[in-house]
């Protein structure tokens, strides 16, 4: 089965939506110290009572999966059966430190369960899922600078099996006081994590089979994570200006790589490789157009 | 309908025992012993006990869940009869699942963050370290693909439906395929706080039940595809027949009240395998004994399988949370192979209106079992697994 | 502050119900379900929320099911309390 990326939605230190994301690839941009993302935009797609639970990274998560569905033309369809893939490298290291302050502050009896539900990695796929009624499969992934890649696998391979008839798929990550602190002291590390400048958002797509899609953006021809440096020829991205570097950039990195496919700049096929750490993600798009 | 994929090797590690055969043996004995956490305490009036491996240590450099999650791997390659040269000659692939394993999130490091710091760094290394798919692949030179599943209390059954995937779609030709997670003293106080902790021995699909006792381990299981298992003349202990998952989208802790995504990946599962409902021999269902989700639960099974024997095992090993999935798959395989399944351990009077689970070790009729997970955020998760061959 | 306010501004805050004023939340007014709506994971939150501004612990949920009722009934439930 041959995959189509339907819609795509990012928001990072570039701004909010794949127009923000084209004109500042256009532009270039001056490297900021931390490229911050702003998830207020959310507020014109879900009421902000429905929001209250959601923590600064979960906002992040639902603004780019809306922004991909809207992308697409598809935020009205039925999402009974849509398939929800949410990847993140660091998690929700902000409401995780507000939960610890919560046990600090008051004692272990004053523990917020709020914030503990908050803290948990599905979190985000949790609050999408609710507020798009979408009841297909659901899985969240976090194994940080591979979180994107293996996402994209997991979502090719759903629609190929046919458990999905399409997929949102995405990452996020954000910047709080914990990762904060460990970009300060990136030095000691024993894998440091720059160059930066330090970045965070995130980026999601919508995924399904060629035949269902309209206008794509391109053909997602492989994603896969493996051992070693990867193929042969293929050098990683480096640290992107425009959106900073965290476990999630792999999908910001395929979101340029799409515009640039779609807006006819570039070779026809196009490979984006991660590595972290011993292993590689790779992920394989080509032009729809023959 | 899917081809089943082998399972050739199973590790187990729980509080019901160090390994599968050990864990099961005790099982049937009828012995459990939560108690209060041993490694750290929490400031509770009530001692909410837990299910802890107090003898057990990994080495300092890696988080527990990843010590943990080694330790089963290893018994699960010995029982396939697997070695290091050898994997070096496949494709392989890992796919675990876990919430403490991969959570960026230690309770002395933010506290010395908070006081001023700046902290160790150790326990933030320990963390990046043991990402569990990523620290298998290592520990084991495996070069296929690489998944950490954090779906919560479905992350090790979607770990191993999922794995199970990979080897339909030819991405590798085997799959360390499991869970893991260690206790911790967060997590116990964020399930305290939520008050689904019980103050006593969980008692699943009780009437008096009160809440869910935590505990920890991990589970792998060898998932191999036809052609290799084959060429190995590996015997199949079992078959992954079918997976099925789908979400409630319902609330981010509370499950359904109406139960509609078990029921879809149910279905789902059962579909995948070509099962007709009379096959069930048995469900190892969820069963964490908080009173949701028994009564959600129960109702799905009384509704689609009904007079099918249902047992939770977590009476004798507690909520291991990512780890359970997987740790449950290997006891549905061990219970397969014997034909029988242990009591369903702190059950003692049924609610009324809802099925009863097994209150004795019985003799169960079948070579199909269910092996079902419902996880916060409302993820369900469904293996349907078959028994393999004899020895 | 009277304790009926302080507590409306501690479900505001605390509950996170960006969109309202204490003043819009009546004294009456059922907590839970209709009302403002509240769910089962707030009623935790304000079993935990007890013990952190007024030190009241609760044994379960069903003892603070009665003093969740409305602001009225969580204000007379604390000054209860606190009585004792």
């Amino acid at each position: 089965m041959t995959i189509a990326i339907q819609g795509i939605g990012v928001v990072g230190g570039f701004g909010c939506g794949t127009a923000d994301l084209a004109r500042a690839m256009a532009l270039g941009a001056a490297p900021a110290a931390a490229l911050r993302a702003d998830p207020g935009p959310l507020e014109r797609f879900v009421p902000r009572r429905s929001l209250r639970r959601l923590d600064r990274f979960a906002r992040m998560a639902a603004l780019a999966a809306h922004l991909a569905l809207e992308d697409a033309g598809a935020l009205g369809d039925d999402h009974d059966r849509l398939g929800l893939v949410v990847a993140s490298g660091w998690g929700a290291t902000g409401t995780t430190l507000a939960l610890v302050d919560s046990i600090i502050e008051g004692g272990d009896v004053c523990t917020s369960p709020s914030h503990f539900a908050g803290s948990l990695h599905n979190a985000p796929a949790s609050h999408l899922a609710i507020l798009l009624g979408a009841r297909g499969p659901s899985l969240s992934i976090s194994q940080f600078g591979l979180s994107a890649p293996s996402a994209l696998m997991a979502a090719r391979l759903w629609l190929e099996q046919g458990r999905a008839q399409r997929v949102l798929v995405g990452a996020v990550d954000e910047l709080s006081g914990l990762t904060g602190h460990l970009w300060d002291r990136q030095g000691e590390l024993e894998r440091p994590w720059g160059p930066g400048p330090r970045g965070e958002g995130a980026a999601f797509f919508l995924l399904s089979s060629r035949a269902e899609a309209r206008e794509p953006y391109c053909l997602l021809e492989q994603a896969i994570t493996g051992r070693g440096p990867g193929p042969e020829g293929l050098a990683p991205a480096g640290t992107s200006p425009l959106y900073g570097a965290m476990p999630a950039a792999p999908a910001f990195d395929l979101a340029a790589a799409a515009i640039r496919l779609r807006q006819g700049q570039g070779p026809e096929r196009v490979s984006c490789l991660t590595r972290d750490q011993d292993q590689f993600g790779l992920v394989q798009i080509r032009s729809f157009r023959r | 309908m899917n081809r089943p994929v082998p399972i050739t090797g199973l590790g187990c590690i729980s509080a019901a025992g160090p390994g599968l055969e050990a864990g099961l043996a005790s099982m049937f004995r009828g012995c459990r012993d939560p108690r209060p956490p041993q490694r750290f305490c929490t400031g509770h009036p009530v001692p909410y006990p837990v299910f802890e491996l107090p003898e057990f240590l990994g080495p300092p450099s890696l988080l527990r869940t990843g010590a943990l999650l080694l330790h089963a791997a290893r018994e699960a390659l010995a029982d396939a009869g697997l070695d290091r040269d050898f994997l070096d000659t496949l494709r392989a692939g890992a796919c675990i699942g876990t919430t403490v394993g991969s959570a960026m999130n230690d309770e002395g490091f933010c506290r010395a963050l908070r006081a001023g710091g700046p902290p160790s760094l150790e326990p933030m290394e320990r963390i990046l370290r043991s990402n569990p798919a990523a620290l298998l692949a290592r520990q084991w030179g495996l070069d296929g693909p690489c998944q950490t599943v954090v779906n919560a209390c479905s992350s090790g059954t979607d770990a191993v439906g999922l794995g199970a995937s990979w080897i339909e779609a030819g991405l590798c030709d085997l799959v360390l395929a499991g869970g893991a997670d260690e206790l911790s003293r967060i997590t116990c106080n964020g399930f305290i706080s939520m008050r689904i902790a019980g103050p006593g021995p969980c008692r699943p699909f009780d009437r008096e039940r009160d809440g869910l006792n935590l505990g920890e381990g991990a589970a792998v299981l060898v998932l191999e595809a036809p052609e290799l298992r084959r060429r190995r003349r590996a015997r199949a202990r079992a078959f992954v027949l079918g997976y099925g998952s789908a979400c409630d989208a319902y609330h981010p802790t509370a499950p359904s009240p109406d139960g509609a995504g078990l029921g879809r990946a149910i279905s789902e599962a059962m579909a995948a395998g070509g099962i007709a409902p009379g096959q069930v021999a048995f469900v190892n269902a969820h069963g964490t004994a908080t009173p949701d989700n028994d009564r959600v639960e129960s109702g799905v099974l009384a509704a689609m399988l009904p007079g099918v024997p249902f047992l939770s095992t977590k009476g004798y090993t507690g909520h291991t949370l990512g780890a359970a999935g997987a740790i449950e798959a290997a006891f549905t395989v061990a219970c397969l192979e014997r034909g029988r399944v242990p009591a369903c351990a702190g059950f003692q009077e049924a609610d009324p209106g809802l099925p009863a689970p097994v209150a004795e070790n019985s003799a169960v009729r079948g070579a199909v079992a269910l092996s079902q997970s419902l996880a916060f955020g409302g993820n369900n998760a469904v293996l349907a697994l078959g028994l393999g061959e004899r020895p | 502050m009277d304790l009926k306010e302080k507590l409306k501004t501690i479900l505001i805050a605390e509950l996170n119900l960006e969109d309202l004023r204490p003043e819009q939340i009546e004294d009456a007014a059922p907590l839970f379900g209709a009302g403002l709506g509240l769910d089962s994971l707030d009623a935790v939150e304000l079993v935990m929320l007890l013990q952190k501004h007024f030190g009241i612990t609760l044994k379960d949920k069903e003892e603070g099911r009665p003093a969740f009722a409305s602001v009225n009934a969580l204000a007379a439930f604390i000054e209860a309390r606190q009585q004792a």
